[in-house]
């Protein structure tokens, strides 16, 4: 996955993020959702994407390392919970679901 | 389910230790045998009381605790000369005080200052005085137990013989003493029983308590240690925002089962409260929401944290796990989901506390700025820190109507701190849930 695919999905789950935002009040399920993508945002800031500089990245050991959660799995997730109120979220991460892979982008980035 | 790993659980351990060892059957003979181990024993938990109530006095304000330690030192240097050999069951009693004793002194540093979550509570004189209050209690029972076991007075067959200080009979006699300055510092205790210095766990984690227990303990921890303002570099907002987030899963989810709580209720008195709670439930979700929302539009720049990232994630899926009811409405799966959430109600406020003057540092310093990049000014830091600890307030207030609820809170005396129940008591819990609207659909159920 290149760089500027892994910028492509960034921007997609901060879209992603604020979706859920707007309705994660409403349902707690939607609400476990947004923390998930939230934290894969933030997983990927620290890796280096989005608007910070390299020098942010996390270098501790096992820094650029999963959380433990699954993208496509919140990914998929998230179109179940959209899916009755939000068609064009529901395509935008259908989209990002089919170029999400993650374990490829982890390698390209701790490479 | 064990109990929790807490000092107020290892105390009452300590206290059945004790009361079980003054009950212990007085032997037909070797009576002075008997009675030499009962004073070693006696004597040694003295001691390690004594010892006990001088770090919980030392960080309050002189009282009546103060003066029952000191008591404590004085008769204890009159009997250490006794040898101190087997000790009986008082033994298992002394270092079972002892561990709780070092769990809540794991909460500070050598000069008392807080090194956990829960070292604040230490110098917190109403907390304090209930805990101590209690120890208090314990050895008033101990005084008159002394009294009873001591026998009665010595009479010499040699006129103007004394007895050697070293003997038993001296000893319980002197421990007998204590009970004056006991019974004082019972009756400054007062008549309440829960104190939240009950529910201090372990600082590093009881790694044999519930996945959730640990999984909010955790999060405490890891937010008391990074929001610390000792820390060179504080964490990115991304912290905060996730915090924020954990808090509208938790406050959602909270307010979905109090809801069908309410609608499931058999009484309108029940349900009336649980619908109260399921609103502010609501009410605060929402504002948990807006505020991670205005968080999401900013930039920082701070540590990374990997533990925190993965800390909010296992709460938020040990969270969903634990309040996860059955669609058939079993309310015994519905009562253990409400536990569940009552429980994790009580981290609400402190997500707010710590993180309020984290994000306020960042913002201050500039090292939080906007999506354009433009640093916050003066007012606008404290214009988020007031909705920071209108939050709190809010969610001190919920914990209030959990408290308010039918069912046992967990962690009663922590929640009771954080919605400041013993201090303010007009808070909430006294408000008449009468007067709350009702369900829509009505209870009846």
């Amino acid at each position: 996955m290149t760089d500027e695919a892994i910028e492509t999905t960034y921007r997609l789950l901060d879209n992603l993020a604020g979706r859920l935002r707007a309705i994660a009040a409403e349902d707690s399920r939607v609400a476990a959702a947004l923390l998930a993508v939230d934290l894969a945002v933030w997983e990927l800031e620290d890796s280096g994407i989005g608007l910070l500089p390299a020098a942010a990245r996390d270098e501790s050991p096992g820094g650029s390392r999963p959380v433990g959660t699954d993208p496509r799995s919140i990914l998929d997730e998230a179109i179940q919970l959209l899916a009755p109120t939000d068609a064009s979220a529901t395509d935008a991460l259908a989209r990002t679901r089919a170029a999400l892979h993650l374990t490829e982008a982890r390698a390209a980035l701790d490479g | 389910m064990a109990d929790r790993l807490s000092y107020g659980t290892v105390m009452a351990e300590a206290q059945r230790l004790a009361i079980t060892a003054m009950w212990r059957p007085r032997p037909e003979v070797l009576i002075n045998r008997w009675r030499a181990e009962e004073a070693a024993g006696a004597a040694a938990f003295l001691g390690a009381t004594g010892r006990h109530l001088r770090f919980l006095a030392a960080g309050i304000p002189r009282n009546r605790i103060h003066d029952l330690a000191e008591t404590i030192a004085t008769i204890g240097a009159g009997i250490q000369e006794i040898p101190s050999g087997a000790q009986g069951p008082w033994l298992a009693a002394t270092r079972t005080l002892l561990i709780a004793h070092d769990l809540l002194a794991a909460q500070v540093g050598p000069e008392l200052g807080p090194r956990g979550p829960d070292g604040h509570l230490l110098s917190r004189s109403d907390e304090v005085t209930v805990a101590a209050g209690r120890v208090a209690e314990l050895l008033l029972t101990v005084s008159q137990w002394a009294r009873v076991t001591a026998g009665p007075g010595f009479r010499p067959m040699v006129p103007g013989y004394r007895p050697p200080t070293t003997s038993p009979t001296n000893a319980l006699a002197r421990i007998a003493t204590i009970a004056s300055a006991a019974r004082a510092a019972a009756d400054h205790a007062g008549a309440r029983r829960l104190s939240a210095i009950d529910d201090v766990t372990p600082l590093l984690g009881d790694t044999q308590a519930a996945p959730l227990d640990q999984s909010l303990e955790r999060i405490r921890g890891l937010l008391y240690r990074l929001t610390a303002p000792s820390r060179p570099i504080p964490p990115r907002h991304h912290l905060h925002q996730g915090c924020a987030n954990l808090a509208v899963v938790i406050t959602g989810r909270l307010g979905e089962l109090a809801h069908t709580a309410a609608s499931t209720s058999n009484d309108d008195h029940s349900a009336a409260l649980w619908w109260r709670l399921s609103q502010h439930a609501r009410t605060t979700s929402d504002h948990w929401n807006t505020l991670g929302g205005r968080l999401s539009h900013m930039r920082s720049f701070g540590t990374a944290e990997l533990l925190a990232r993965r800390a909010l994630a296992e709460a938020s899926s040990d969270y969903q796990n634990a309040t996860r009811t059955p669609s058939g409405g079993d309310q015994h799966e519905l009562g253990a989901a409400l536990t569940a959430a009552r429980r994790a109600a009580l981290l609400l406020p402190d997500l707010a506390a710590f993180s309020e003057p984290a994000v306020a540092r960042l913002a201050r310093t500039g090292a939080m700025v906007d999506a354009i990049g433009t640093r916050m000014d003066g007012p606008a830091t404290a214009a988020l820190s007031g909705v920071y600890r209108e939050i709190e307030a809010d969610c001190r207030a919920l914990v209030a109507l959990c408290l308010t609820v039918p069912g046992a809170q967990p962690l009663a005396g922590r929640a009771r701190a954080l919605a400041f129940i013993d201090t303010q008591p007009d808070l909430g819990v006294a408000a008449n849930p009468r007067s709350s609207p009702a369900p829509p659909d009505g209870p009846g159920l």
